[in-house]
């Protein structure tokens, strides 16, 4: 998809839910039928648009699109949410009612203020360590806050959750 | 899911302080009790900046985060 073909579908007056997928990704495929079912149910509400991640390579750079799947809430034009990795059935649903609803926080980018915010704690913590002459405590900490910022890149932590989100779809 | 009650510039701020009052503590500037304090306290708006969420906030229901109606 083109940039300028995605534009003009964000600014319909419909909650539009932007789903980035690719034919190789085994958590898009996982995802997938769980996307019909509730776009479905909430057909002419919230409009589900799904993006093949290998043709729309510049669409991706430009929407700071690093990982599949990602899903981005669109309201009026504006980005209202965006959801990095696998989500369960049950938030699936979650995310279409606060669409309809109009409810989902803003403001935009919540994943990059978070990276961005445990980034500068992690490398502080680290510094402040290393000043203090290596304090494990803070190590660890450093460590912890590090791994927090990058987890939902890591794929064996994405497989992990994928696990633990699909168990408990299954045993409610 | 999304949780967070805090804004960008909340979460920044509470941040920077907690690195600061670690760096008192940690670093060696304050000594006694004031230094251990820091040391301990430091912890806590480092950790409600990285997560987003307030438990301060939670409980008296305000968020420095703004939300659609």
């Amino acid at each position: 998809m083109h940039i300028t073909q995605f534009q003009k579908i964000i600014q319909r007056d419909k909650p539009i839910i932007v789903e980035i997928w690719a034919p190789w990704c085994a958590p898009c495929k996982q995802m997938a039928p769980i996307l019909e079912i509730v776009s479905r149910e909430y057909m002419g509400k919230v409009e589900l648009v799904k993006i093949n991640a290998d043709e729309s390579g510049d669409l991706l750079r430009n929407l700071n699109v690093f990982s599949i799947p990602t899903m981005l809430v669109y309201q009026n034009g504006q980005i209202s949410s965006r959801f990095v990795g696998v989500v369960s059935a049950k938030q699936v649903q979650i995310i279409f009612e606060s669409a309809f609803n109009k409810l989902i926080p803003l403001p935009e980018k919540t994943g990059n203020v978070n990276r961005i915010v445990s980034l500068i704690a992690s490398v502080g913590v680290f510094l402040i360590a290393a000043y203090s002459g290596f304090s494990p405590i803070l190590l660890t900490a450093s460590a912890i806050i590090f791994f927090y910022a990058i987890h939902d890149r890591c794929p064996i932590w994405k497989a992990f959750m994928g696990w633990i989100k699909e168990k408990s779809d299954t045993h409610p | 899911m999304n949780f967070t009650n805090e804004s960008a510039v909340d979460r920044v701020i509470r941040t920077i302080i907690g690195l600061a009052m670690l760096a008192l503590g940690w670093g060696g500037i304050l000594t006694g009790t004031l230094g251990v304090v820091f040391k301990v306290l430091g912890f806590i708006p480092l950790l409600t900046g990285i997560v987003g969420w307030c438990p301060l906030y939670s409980l008296f229901k305000i968020q420095t985060k703004k939300v659609r109606s």
